[in-house]
């Protein structure tokens, strides 16, 4: 369970955060909806702690400003793009159990952790890739090693930032599968532009706009609150009913 | 781990042919002894220095030598001679490791304004080092005429023709300075090559681990300078063809093998240094064989990196 409550975060002298109050549910898909410079991704960078904040915020009833980074690098993985090309010749292998460094005892990692990775790595179906350099990696590709970076230590929190940028429709198709069944036993919390991907997952939304939460509530809620979201992104947005699940679809002319 | 003892094994080959080739004089072999034992500490020194650096920088272009660590140390080391008109060693040594620190910090501050681009560390540390190597030149014209110390130009390429077991104390400090802080630094080490936002989720904080690298990899690169004089390029090698035999990244298994490929490069580099030419034109100072060898790795290392 997160509980956040007057939670204000700045950046020198402009406020990403401001004054929000707000719970995510636990082991359920919760969708972080809003535009540019809304604060999505940084309520999921204060979650994890890298930025600093003001107000509360609790995780697990632990007060996350005074939580050593050690005790929440094994609860929460924020997951985003790789912003660099540079690895210096870094293995997938490798990376993966760079990954496990806090869930891990001792200095050199046993067979155990690199089975685990293995495991995580067939589940994104990339089993492929152990062996290769992450510099010679597709944005895809890399983008599918992010992922398992953030999934193979087993966390209890997996906060993923536009994780479904550089990826292809049918792996975007699997990544919907696979996020609803992580979430059946861990809290997902994510962002995207995406608003077919973030309606197709999420059980939960919480929608923000300037620093402040405009919306939070369930799925069938959000589509008796369209115009809510047409306004926050000034776009037009259709519903759509497919199965049992309500898809938002933006109107691009 | 094969590979570690392949180097340990030939490490200890090349020590012993180095040492007892071709004489069986004991004031010889005493010589030779110190001296291989002040290339290995040197070497290991080195080695593990650049492989620190590289991981911390993000940056497999950098050595102590091309961050200006290098001709930083020995600058000063003039500059002791000429002020305090001193070679006591202690001395002098502060003055290396606090103008090896200055060095280091202005090609890294330089560089990262520049966007901390690989191309922007070389170019700024091939600044700095002229900027060193100038002053270190003027102040030893000045320091030559009251003290006996040795030749500028053989403390800015580095060689071991001054070996002597009253430095070996010193080169074994830094060394274990350097592999007390290797089961240490080498976890955070590889947390930074993904960014400092993954270093942190992996529990460690960036900054500290960066910071602390920066402070012994120049310190002990400086006191191993101020001694033997400032080595190019064995440093920067080592890492990459140790990144290259074992297939990984990993810093606990490229630091230990990159200090030992140096020792190994270096020892070499040494024992032909005083073999080669020495009948005709005398000893040629390590550094430069380095050199002669390294730059054309070191240039083609650029030629690949910049196809990719």
């Amino acid at each position: 369970m997160i509980n956040v409550k007057s939670l204000t975060v700045k950046y020198s002298d402009f406020t990403a955060l401001n004054d929000i109050t707000l719970s995510i549910p636990e082991n359920k898909a919760t969708c972080i909806l809003g535009p540019n410079g809304a604060g999505k991704s940084t309520l999921l960078k204060t979650i994890a702690k890298l930025v600093d904040y003001k107000g509360c915020l609790y995780l697990d009833g632990l007060e996350v400003s005074k939580t050593p980074i050690k005790t929440i690098a094994r609860l929460v993985s924020y997951v985003q793009p790789i912003d660099t090309r540079e690895f210096m010749g870094l293995t997938v292998r490798d990376v993966l159990l760079i990954a496990q460094y806090p869930v891990t005892t001792g200095f050199i990692e046993s067979s155990f952790h690199l089975e685990r990775a293995i495991t995580v790595l067939k589940q994104l179906g990339s089993d492929k890739l152990i062996h290769r350099k992450l510099n010679e990696l597709s944005s895809g590709e890399l983008q599918r090693v992010v992922l398992a970076i953030g999934l193979v230590k087993n966390p209890k929190y997996l906060l993923f930032d536009e994780i479904d940028l550089h990826i292809d429709i049918g792996f975007k198709k699997s990544l919907v599968k696979l996020i609803r069944v992580w979430s059946r036993d861990k809290t997902v919390v994510f962002t995207t532009h995406d608003l077919v991907f973030g309606t197709s997952i999420g059980d939960y939304f919480i929608l923000l706009d300037q620093g402040r939460v405009v919306y939070i509530g369930e799925s069938e809620d959000l589509i008796n609150n369209v115009e809510l979201v047409e306004k926050v992104f000034n776009a037009k947005i259709i519903t759509y009913r497919y199965g049992e699940r309500h898809i938002l679809i933006p109107i691009y002319y | 781990m094969i590979f570690l003892t392949i180097l340990i094994a030939l490490l200890i080959v090349t020590s012993y042919i180095s040492i007892y080739h071709g004489t069986n004089n004991p004031l010889i072999i005493n010589y030779r002894l110190t001296r291989v034992l002040s290339v290995i500490l040197s070497g290991l020194v080195i080695g593990f220095n650049a492989s620190y650096l590289q991981s911390c920088l993000r940056n497999p272009l950098v050595d102590h030598y091309i961050l200006g660590v290098g001709s930083g140390a020995v600058f000063s080391t003039y500059l002791a001679f000429t002020i305090l008109s001193t070679n006591i060693f202690l001395l002098t040594s502060v003055f290396a490791v606090a103008g090896g620190l200055l060095a280091l910090v202005i090609t890294i501050t330089v560089s990262e304004y520049l966007g901390g681009s690989d191309y922007a560390y070389i170019l700024v540390g091939i600044g700095v080092n002229s900027l060193f190597s100038g002053l270190t030149i003027l102040f030893s014209q000045i320091a030559m005429r009251k003290l006996t110390i040795p030749h500028p130009m053989l403390m800015l390429i580095g060689s071991f023709i001054n070996a002597s077991s009253k430095n070996i104390p010193y080169l074994l400090a830094t060394l274990i300075a350097t592999i007390i802080s290797y089961p240490l630094l080498s976890k955070p080490l590889n947390t930074i090559i993904l960014g400092d936002y993954y270093s942190k989720q992996l529990g460690y904080n960036p900054r500290i681990a960066r910071f602390t690298t920066i402070v012994l990899a120049g310190t002990t690169a400086s006191i191993v300078v101020s001694i033997h004089g400032t080595i190019g390029f064995v440093g920067l090698v080592s890492p990459h063809l140790s990144r290259l035999s074992m297939k990984t990244a990993d810093q606990r298994f490229v630091a230990p093998s990159s200090a030992l490929l140096s020792s190994i490069l270096l020892l070499l580099t040494d024992t032909m240094s005083r073999t080669l030419l020495a009948k005709s034109i005398g000893e040629i100072p390590a550094g430069a064989i380095v050199s002669i060898i390294g730059a054309p790795l070191f240039i083609y290392m650029l030629i690949s990196r910049f196809r990719k």
